[in-house]
This record gives structure tokens, sequence and C-alpha cells, in this order.
């Protein structure tokens, strides 16, 4: 056979084919179907990305602290200590009407528990249970949890934003902290034990944080990057964060965290900030230096 | 949702439907795959008939998108429509019990070569298509076209069945 003759055999085989009296109908059918189809799957697929990129951010929100602060989680419980913490028990992603005030009552009650990050070297890590729930006494807790919710938490968190002298928030250095109605007032008479002080850093001084510990796995670490005016200390340091409960006179639960931040040389910006400072040193005294 | 045919578009199916038809039978071997293939080859033509027309060949154009989605089809599982209603009526009811033979004896031929094989075969002696149109339509090279051909023939030339039917075609 030819190739001519099997086209033609090929051709003869063919039975007649009526065409469906309404073809074109079928056509634009099948035209909107394709169309409709390829709107749902290109909705699909941002939908996904979509959906992807918000579990990818609640997945990076449950890793650890951005920052310094306060805040509950919500339906949070107070006076016990999670094993590790997560961004979620910081507050990231509730509602700024969840985030601590200041108690208004005497504190009835105080537990506290310390946690320690591991290494950070560029991954935020959890930090885990080091101690607690240990349950402080209220007296000694009362003035520098005032301190901190007013005059730390209240202005923003880590950024020193100083207000006018003679303004209403201004708080002199060495003044008595203001007292809002039915607030905790220190006991009179009393005389704290000294306890250690969390001042700035002074400008040009030598980085008071310890050396890099060695690696656990014995790879090289990266050297800490600097910034212009800042930089650095150590990455390897186990940065503290204390979790404290508080319940006041009327039973009201409060959740405050005070952590530090990876220790640098920035003189506007310490580990531990001067309001935080009070409650910092009172957590020490319950708990011991870190 | 979707604005009505261009008439022009309406004219072409109307006047080139059959022989794509035809062509959809060769390659599918049923009549409702072929009229699946043909209406899914159309369908994505609609959509850009305004420049199909401007271009040069629109029958070349929708040859190609038949021949293309034929070959994706078989590339995937099947997946599409399959007609379950009626079939349209055969316009031709001579079908004799040769007719409906040698039909069976083509469709198991064909069944034989490989898809880009049977579009090969059907393109280049069905349709007439020389071989650099041949390779064009399908977007291979001449030697592609030219090898699949080959071996396609062979394989059909190979047929004891098909032989006959060519002696028969021959001594007609």
């Amino acid at each position: 056979m030819n190739p001519e003759d099997i086209g033609k055999i090929l051709a003869g085989a063919v039975p007649p084919l009526a065409a469906p009296p309404d073809r074109m109908a079928r056509v634009r059918r099948r035209m909107v179907r394709a169309n409709t189809l390829r709107v749902s799957a290109s909705a699909l697929v941002v939908a996904t990305m979509v959906g992807g990129g918000l579990l990818g951010v609640q997945a990076l929100a449950a890793v650890g602290p951005p920052g310094p602060g306060g805040g509950p989680a919500a339906g949070a419980t107070t006076g016990e200590c999670p094993a590790e913490l997560t961004l979620a028990d910081f507050g990231v992603g509730s509602p700024p009407t969840l985030f601590p005030k200041a108690p208004t009552l005497p504190l009835a009650s105080v537990t506290v528990c310390r946690y320690r990050n591991p290494p950070f070297r560029g991954v935020v890590t959890r930090p885990q249970l080091a101690a607690g729930p240990v349950h402080g006494d209220p007296a000694r807790f009362g003035e520098p949890v005032l301190t901190f919710a007013t005059k730390y938490l209240g202005a923003g968190g880590p950024v020193p934003s100083p207000a006018p002298q003679g303004s209403p928030g201004a708080w002199p250095p060495g003044s008595p902290p203001p007292s809002p109605p039915g607030s905790v007032a220190p006991a009179s008479g009393t005389s704290p034990k000294p306890w250690p002080s969390y001042g700035p850093t002074p400008v040009g001084s030598p980085s008071p944080w310890p050396s890099a510990p060695p690696d656990d796995y014995g790879s090289p670490v990266p050297p800490p990057p600097s910034f212009p005016g800042c930089g650095i200390g150590n990455w390897d340091q186990k940065i503290v964060t204390n979790l404290v409960d508080i319940v006041d006179a009327n039973g009201t639960p409060y959740r405050y965290f005070a952590y530090e931040r990876l220790p640098h040389t920035c003189p506007a910006a310490p580990a531990v900030m001067p309001a935080e400072a009070p409650l910092f040193a009172a957590i020490d005294h319950l708990l011991g230096s870190p | 949702m979707t604005r009505p045919p261009p008439e022009d578009f309406d004219e072409f199916i109307r006047v080139r439907s059959p022989a794509l038809l035809r062509s959809a039978w060769l390659l599918t071997g049923d009549a409702g795959r072929a009229e699946d293939l043909l209406q899914t080859a159309l369908a994505r033509v609609w959509p850009r008939w305004a420049r199909v027309v401007a271009g040069t060949s629109p029958d070349t154009y929708v040859r190609k998108v038949l021949y293309t989605t034929y070959l994706s089809w078989y590339r995937r599982r099947w997946r599409f429509e399959v007609p379950t209603g009626a079939q349209a009526e055969p316009a031709d009811r001579r079908d004799v019990a040769g007719e409906a033979a040698q039909r069976d004896v083509v469709r198991r031929a064909l069944a034989a070569l490989s898809r880009q094989q049977r579009a090969i075969v059907v393109l280049r002696y069905v349709e007439d298509l020389s071989v650099s149109d041949t390779a064009e339509l399908l977007g291979c090279s001449e030697a592609a076209v030219k090898v699949q051909a080959h071996r396609g023939l062979a394989i059909l030339r190979g047929n004891p069945h098909l032989a006959v039917f060519g002696q028969t075609e021959v001594s007609l």
C-alpha cells in the first residue's frame, strides 16, 4: 500500500457524522464553563497563597517575642507557668484593649515565672521555663508593677518617649511615681533591700556583656552585626523573660511580661529600661539573680 | 456573560465543522469524542476569534487548535465530557456491514499508533498537508514528522486486515 491508498482507506472509513443542531450553544456553554473554571482556579490559587501567608504569619508569631512589653493572651490563666512562651502569650495578635493596664486596687497576690530564651543567633526562639511559679509579696511588687505598667508599658515599650517637663505625664527622676486612686502604695517605714541597678549603658563604655559562650553544636558563630552608633554585644546571651501574674483586691487578674532585649551598646535603649528596673529588681529579689 | 459569537465565526463553524469533525473522528475513533474534541477546540478559538481572523488563515489556526487539543488530551487521563445524551442520527443510513467492518478495522489500526503518529498520518495522508505544514501545525521538526509518518505507515501497512481493504480499494 502506498501512502495515498492508506489515506483513502482512512478517509473512506469515517462514518457520516451529523452536526448537532445546537453546536453553537454547546460551544458557548463550554467556553463559559472554561472561563468559570479558569477564574475559580485563579481565585483558589490566590486564596491558597493568602491563606498560606496568614498561616505563615501565625506560625511566625508563635515562635518568640518581637520585643519587650507586656500583654495577656486572650483567655490566659494567671498564676500558672507555661512550659514555654510564644508570641500569643505576649498578646501579639490580640486586640489592643486586651493589653494590660495598671492595677487600680491593692494587690492580693503575685506569682512570678522566669523564662530563658535559647541563644538568639538570628532565629527567634521560644523562651523556656527556668523558675517558678513563685509567689511574691504583694507589698513589694505594688509599686514596681505600677511603675512598669504606667511608665514603661504606657510609654509604648522599650523606645523611650520623654514627656515634656512639667506636663501631666512627666515623672521627674527621683520623685515618687504618681499614685492613681486605689493604686498600691509602698508600705511606709519599710526599707527594701537594695536591689541591683539596671541603668543605661554609658556611651563609649565597653560592653558589659560577657563574651560569647561556645556554640552548642561546635559550629562557628557569626559575628554580631553592627549598626552606626549601636552594636549587638552578644548574640548568644540567654535573655531572661519574666512573667508576672497579679490579682488585685477585687480579684481582677493582670499579666505582665518583663524581659530583656539583646544586649547592645545603644545608649538610648539599654537591655532594661529605667521604668522596668524596679520590677526586675523585685523579681530578682524573689527568684535570685538570673 | 459572553458576547454573541461573531457572524463570521458562526459561518465558519457551519462551513468547516464537517471536515474538522471527520479529522476529529480519525483522531479519536469515536463520534462522541470527536464532537467533544471539536467543540472544545472551537470554544478555545472563540475568545480569540477577532485576532484569528486578522491573522493569516483561520482554518489553519482552528485545525492547529484541534490537533494540539487532541495531543494534550491524551497526554492526560481522559477527564473530559463524555456525551451521554442522544447522539445525532447518522445523516446517511447506507451503513452496510462492509462499511462497518472497514470502519472497525481502521479504528483498530489507528489505535495501534501513538497519538503523535496518528495526528501526523491524518494530517499528511488524509488532509494532504506537506511535511513542513504538518511540522508547523504540530510545533515539531520536519524530521520528526518524517520519522513518525514513516513509522506510522509501517504499522498500518503491517496490519493484515487493513491490507485487505487496501487490495480491495485498488481492485475497485
